[in-house]
């Protein structure tokens, strides 16, 4: 299987909102697509999806136009939405038979589904309170059939979306990308919003679905998340394709030139002596930059000369936050 | 054709989820409720608030004490009796001669004393009919009484002077002349209240069905993009075949509110008729007011189908326009704008059909029934009238399946763009320009 962007461009007027964006996944992983606020990203996926009409290029999957009907695409949406009005479960049966998931295999995802993202309590809700009003009545004893009528409450309602925290809500909407177990995964900005732990629990399903052999596709401002699970990216900035290709080959031309070094006293002359440039000191705790591993062994030399005790010597290739700041410049200030 | 097929592929999807949702919500249960509840109560009420104007299927006058003293006509209880078997309005209420009551009798509260006497100064027939104290029977009942024992002492009239029917029937006969006659002048006056409110009932009913539909399409689809869902939606749906599912969602919810309210007067009117006199259908048309000839409406089989047709295409119709306009917008906010100029274009075609109908001409029927938009409101009933043939029909149809089909045409081409759009309510201006880039391009 393969995903290939060829020339992808798009005009709204005389304004290029869009320029020749190009990309392959010939394998399995995830593709990163990079940029400030309105530099063309979800624009670009909205082409790749087909919503928005192209200027000019092609997607194709497997050879073949990207199409539901060629490929199964599964798609978290920057703009999160579910019905307000309508049952989850409803919501969530419509989304999968939209997809060609029947009725009966879409109730057991969902179930799979609601276990991992924590959210069985609102959309199976007589299932926990059938639990929680058979306990007391166990613990009566004899009493307990009576009180476990008593207790019996009446079915409950079925959740409405709007009856969820905004969190909530979009671990619903991911389970709908999910839900019809797709081959392409588009995650529009998949984290912003949530707390770490519910952070923590998406990680994990993405890193589950990149074992599966899934083809993703993210697009977000965490650079750290984007470190993590891509392999490959493309930062755009207005509109324009500024840096592309494998993350690792990128970081590599850079060089290894972050140095965080950790000692037990104050270094700054000898970080002056060996011409190294100083970010930030904190308690003895450095962060410098290096022109390469020469000066970061020349100043590591005369530390030991002096017999200075090195807790921590750590060089490092600069950070894809650092690259995206540095690609686009001014405009960075906007990313998270 | 294989492109319109991928289109719509998972219309069926959107259509049953639609129509769930529709069933499912709380306000849509409870208008249907109290709708269906109107046309139950419609039957009982009705008849018991105009039961001046109602036609009883039996006279409640019990027994009928009848003198006639006048010589050589000779009108008995027995004659009576026999022409009350004849008519069933009659057939249950008692005729006797007086002196049957012997004098000691006092009448009850549903019987009366009738005589007939000859004025010789006057050279007048004195009809009198008189009821006891406490007399049940109101106005209506006695004179519909008198008019009977009238019309039956004149026939025995007749029948004394040994005159037949034919031979009544031949003298009797009216002249028809130059000049409008006044049975022609009664008939043009018949035709034109059965007219006028035909189309009165079928034009509330086109309006009833587009103006619900107007509503639930621009409230589902306007519900739709203020919840940001379209993007989810479009990955799995095409943008054709999530408007052409709520249309028909919503067409079935409505023909399920228009049947169950239909379902219920009739109902109603089976139940009531078991406890109470009920008017027949065209009394109950034309309310008392208007004389609704029963004759006239010839709810034949092509005029069913004439409905049916008129009523799918003026469904399309408003329906494609709702779904154009709602999609032009981007929050609730803008739910009553986009519902507006639809319902006004709903508005205009029933006043100017109403209008066309006044006015009783037949150039006016022939212009009303082609004029697409005007025709689903007056085509069918111009030709149950007979004011146009099938051919104008066949051609008003034609006409309106040409303008659904370049709205269905248009809406494909800017369909897509429109669910995109976010911010200000899309004009009309806006749209054609979308649908110029669309065709420019060839792609979506």
């Amino acid at each position: 299987m393969s995903l290939e962007v060829k020339n992808l461009s798009k005009k709204y007027g005389e304004k290029t909102v869009l320029e020749s964006l190009s990309f392959t996944m010939d394998k399995p992983g995830v593709y990163a697509l990079l940029g400030t606020n309105g530099a063309g990203k979800t624009t670009s996926i909205r082409m790749m999806l087909g919503m928005l009409s192209k200027n000019s290029g092609e997607v194709l999957w497997n050879g073949k136009p990207l199409d539901t009907a060629t490929c199964n695409v599964g798609y978290l949406a920057e703009e999160r939405g579910l019905y307000p009005k309508y049952a989850l479960m409803d919501q969530l049966i419509y989304f999968a038979g939209l997809r060609g998931v029947s009725k009966t295999e879409a109730k057991k995802r969902i179930k799979h589904w609601a276990a991992r993202l924590e959210v069985e309590e609102y959309l199976y809700p007589n299932a926990s309170s059938d639990t929680s009003s058979a306990a007391p009545a166990q613990k009566t004893g004899f009493g307990g059939a009576r009180s476990g009528a008593a207790v019996r409450k009446k079915k409950s309602k079925p959740r409405l979306a709007d009856q969820l925290s905004k969190g909530n809500q979009q671990k619903i909407q991911f389970m709908t990308a999910l839900i019809s177990n797709p081959e392409l995964l588009i995650l529009d900005e998949p984290l912003s919003g949530l707390d770490p732990v519910n952070t923590d629990l998406f990680k994990n399903i993405i890193r589950e679905e990149i074992a599966a052999g899934k083809y993703l596709i993210m697009s977000s401002h965490q650079m750290a998340t984007v470190e993590e699970f891509c392999t490959d990216i493309t930062i755009l900035d207005h509109a324009k394709v500024v840096l592309q290709g494998n993350l690792n080959e990128i970081k590599k031309s850079y060089g290894r030139v972050n140095l965080a070094l950790k000692v037990e006293q104050d270094i700054t002359p000898y970080i002056t002596r060996a011409g190294v440039t100083l970010l930030t000191e904190k308690e003895h705790e450095y962060q410098l930059k290096v022109s390469g591993e020469a000066q970061a062994n020349e100043l590591l030399s005369m530390l030991i000369a002096d017999h200075i005790p090195v807790i921590t010597f750590d060089l490092r290739e600069p950070s894809l936050h650092e690259i995206f700041v540095e690609k686009v410049g001014g405009d960075a200030h906007e990313t998270v | 054709m294989k492109q319109y097929k991928e289109q719509l592929t998972g219309t069926g999807m959107v259509y049953r989820f639609t129509l769930t949702q529709f069933l499912k919500n709380k306000a849509n249960i409870i208008s249907l409720v109290i709708m269906i509840l109107f046309s139950i109560a419609a039957v009982p009420v009705s008849s018991l608030i105009g039961g001046e104007g109602s036609v009883r299927l039996h006279s409640t006058v019990e027994n009928v004490y009848f003198d006639s003293c006048i010589e050589p006509y000779s009108l008995t209880g027995a004659d009576l009796k026999n022409a009350a078997d004849e008519n069933p309005y009659w057939s249950e209420t008692a005729f006797h001669s007086m002196d049957e009551l012997n004098g000691a009798a006092v009448p009850g509260a549903n019987d009366v004393f009738a005589s007939i006497l000859f004025d010789a100064e006057t050279g007048v027939y004195q009809l009198s009919v008189t009821a006891a104290e406490d007399t049940a029977l109101n106005d209506e009942e006695i004179s519909s009484l008198s008019s009977f024992l009238a019309e039956q002492f004149d026939q025995a009239r007749y029948r004394t002077l040994q005159i037949s029917n034919e031979q009544l029937e031949f003298v009797m006969a009216s002249w028809e002349s130059g000049t409008q006659s006044y049975d022609s002048y009664l008939e043009d006056e018949d035709r034109w209240d059965t007219q006028y409110i035909v189309q009165l009932i079928y034009s509330i009913v086109v309006m009833m069905v587009s103006v619900l539909s107007v509503s639930y399409i621009v409230r589902t689809v306007i519900e739709e993009k203020a919840s940001k869902l379209i993007e989810l939606l479009m990955v799995s749906v095409k943008p054709l075949a999530l408007i052409v599912g709520k249309i028909l969602a919503a067409m079935t919810y409505v023909l399920m509110t228009m049947g169950g309210m239909i379902l219920g007067y009739f109902l109603s009117r089976a139940v009531c008729g078991r406890f109470m006199t009920l008017a027949p259908l065209s009394d109950m048309i034309g309310g008392g007011q208007f004389n609704v000839s029963g004759g006239l409406l010839n709810f034949s089989v092509i005029f069913i189908i004439a409905v049916v047709i008129s009523l799918l295409l003026a469904f399309l119709t408003f329906a494609i326009i709702a779904g154009l306009s709602a999609t032009g917008c981007s929050s609730t906010e803008d739910t009553e704008s986009a519902t507006m100029g639809v319902t006004l274009l709903i508005m205009a075609g029933y006043i100017i059909s109403m209008a066309a109908t006044t006015s009783g001409s037949g150039t006016m029927a022939v212009i009303t029934s082609i004029i697409p938009i005007l025709s689903v409101f007056c085509a069918p009933i111009h030709f149950m009238m007979g004011n146009i043939g099938v051919g104008i029909l066949i051609l008003s149809w034609v006409l309106q399946a040409i303008v659904v089909i370049l709205l269905a045409v248009f809406c494909a081409k800017v369909y897509t763009s429109l669910l995109m759009h976010r911010g200000n309510r899309v004009k009309l201006k806006d749209m054609l320009s979308m649908a110029k880039t669309s065709s420019a391009k060839g792609v979506r």
